[in-house]
């Protein structure tokens, strides 16, 4: 590890972040991630896989600043971060698109915020609908588009902003198996071009493995980094077919042996298939069905 | 498109059902009436025979311009006076949290238990009548308002934040545009309460317009056109809440179709 903090874009360094929880009539302290360390490179696409309810939500909203941790210290480009905003975009599994605005005014929405004269953004909103593929929608409102369709827009949303960091927040988890497929080689074409630094959260392996330059590997609740796998599959990676590469084989069942042990330990057990009710915080969007968790 | 034209065929076949009922309903009241005697009940000739007369001779017409300058100006009021305040409560969690309570229980509370009190503050006409009509009509938008921006989804404003909005923008791009839906519907709960509102001020107050008109051919017993009278009251109402449902398709189009009395 260096010891120079520009070396680093992101670094994550020993942090700790809990919340309570209510538990009958009375509040639960409840740690959430725990001395939890990782760096991302400049440009790097880092995948964060862990058991399903390990915090990778909250790691994603420490880093974009929502919120702030208890202890330890996260820097971006050397500096803390202390609020939200335009160096960091964000892509959410519940797309979070505004209903009353169309395809091209929601990807403009962050400009709007930021006060960039309106032409301008309607401009650039325009050449990132083309970019993620939108061609043909952009005066469609979020109902008329299918959840593929309403993600690109959301993908589109946070590359406007021209963002020093993507964070991706199971960006893919409530979409179908084909269009997944589909939206994460187009994530990865999407990527070869802009190459913006990644850190982008899953709880699918294949997924993680054929994205990742490097995938950080979270242990149950309270989550810390349990390993850092570098993936050498060759890039560009969409023009062979990944899931038959011997690499990807061994990794993704390396990466599920591991996941299992976590989960087979006897007193992670109750721990990790209760959903925290975590009370002093807005409301955190996960599907109400439920989703594979591997596959 | 081909989704509007299915559209269109069903909308063909709730209206072709909405006739057959209305002239089976024509039929069995003409059958009743002809049976019990027209001072209990008159018959459908005979209302439509005195609808032509109070058309012809303007006293329908009259009668329902009075009305609805009285209601336009007292919904009129209440509209301007409701959506700020509903705004300010959400927008301002203590004003919010300060007022609810007492806008609840205003709610609740029976506007006609406000007649005698509204007659010795502004006598027995327009003036009163008006007050009526805000009274009846404020409550549901300022509550659906409230409500509107009270259920702003959460995800959205954390979104906005991750995008670097401040409260500001929280409140004008988000929380504002959310609650429109919500606002929509109390406009409409607000025509019918208005409605509901004149009516009954003219029942009480001075025999003006068209609840003027059913509480004098009511005691003199001349039921044709006390028909007549509450069948225009009935378009009326049905016509103004089409109207604003109208709107609201038009402005509001994603949505989901939540209603809160």
């Amino acid at each position: 590890m260096g010891s120079d903090n520009l070396l680093y874009k992101v670094e994550v360094d020993s942090v700790n972040k809990s919340f309570y929880r209510r538990d009958g009539d009375k509040f639960k302290l409840l740690k959430i991630v725990e001395d939890l360390s990782f760096t991302v490179s400049d440009k790097e696409f880092v995948v964060i896989v862990g058991p399903s309810g390990c915090g990778k939500t909250t790691l994603l909203r420490l880093i974009d600043g929502l919120i702030q941790p208890d202890a330890g210290r996260i820097s971006i480009n050397g500096r803390s971060p202390s609020a939200p905003g335009p160096d960091k975009g964000v892509v959410f599994q519940s797309f979070r698109l505004l209903p009353w605005k169309n395809v091209l005014e929601n990807i403009a929405f962050p400009l709007a915020i930021q006060g960039l004269h309106k032409e301008k953004r309607m401009a650039r909103a325009l050449e990132y609908a083309k970019l993620v593929g939108l061609t043909g929608f952009e005066h469609s409102y979020p109902h008329e588009l299918s959840g593929g369709m309403q993600q690109r827009v959301g993908l589109a949303r946070a590359l406007a902003m021209d963002p020093e960091i993507l964070l991706m927040d199971e960006p893919f988890a409530s979409l179908d198996a084909q269009i997944r497929e589909i939206m994460q080689l187009e994530l990865l074409k999407i990527w070869s071009q802009k190459k913006t630094t990644v850190i982008f959260v899953t709880h699918s392996l294949d997924e993680a493995v054929l994205l990742a330059d490097r995938i950080v590997l979270l242990g149950p609740r309270p989550s810390t980094v349990k390993e850092v796998i570098d993936i050498s599959l060759p890039r560009p990676r969409w023009t062979y077919d990944v899931k038959s590469h011997p690499d990807y084989i061994s990794i993704r069942a390396y990466l599920w042996r591991r996941i299992k042990e976590m989960v087979a330990t006897p007193e992670s057990i109750p721990e990790m298939y209760t959903e925290p009710q975590i009370q002093p915080l807005i409301k955190e969007s996960r599907p109400t069905t439920s989703q594979p968790t591997t596959d | 498109m081909s989704n509007g034209e299915s559209k269109g065929v069903r909308r063909l076949g709730a209206n072709t059902y909405r006739l057959i009922l209305f002239t089976i309903l024509i039929i069995v009241w003409q059958i009743i009436s002809m049976s019990l005697g027209r001072m209990f009940l008159p018959t459908p000739s005979g209302v439509a025979t005195a609808a032509v007369e109070l058309f012809a001779n303007g006293t329908i017409i009259e009668a329902t311009l009075i009305s609805l300058a009285t209601f336009a100006t007292g919904y009129l009021l209440a509209v301007a006076l409701a959506i700020p305040m509903g705004l300010m409560m959400g927008g301002f969690k203590k004003v919010g949290e300060a007022l609810d309570v007492y806008i609840n229980a205003f709610n609740a509370m029976p506007r006609i238990a406000l007649i005698p009190l509204i007659m010795i503050w502004f006598g027995l006409d327009f003036q009163a009548k008006v007050v009526i009509v805000l009274i009846s009509a404020f409550f549901p938008i300022v509550i659906n308002t409230y409500t509107g921006v009270l259920n702003v989804d959460k995800d959205l404003l954390e979104a906005s934040r991750s995008f670097g909005a401040k409260d500001k923008d929280l409140f004008l791009r988000i929380m504002l545009p959310a609650s429109v839906p919500f606002l929509m519907t109390g406009l409409r709960l607000g025509v019918a309460r208005g409605i509901m509102g004149i009516i009954m001020a003219e029942f009480f107050m001075t025999a003006k317009g068209l609840g003027g008109l059913i509480v004098t051919y009511g005691s003199t017993f001349q039921m044709e056109k006390l028909f007549v009278a509450v069948t225009v009251l009935t378009v009326i109402g049905g016509v103004l809440a089409e109207s604003v449902k109208r709107v609201e398709k038009l402005i509001a189009p994603w949505k989901t179709g939540t209603i809160h009395p």
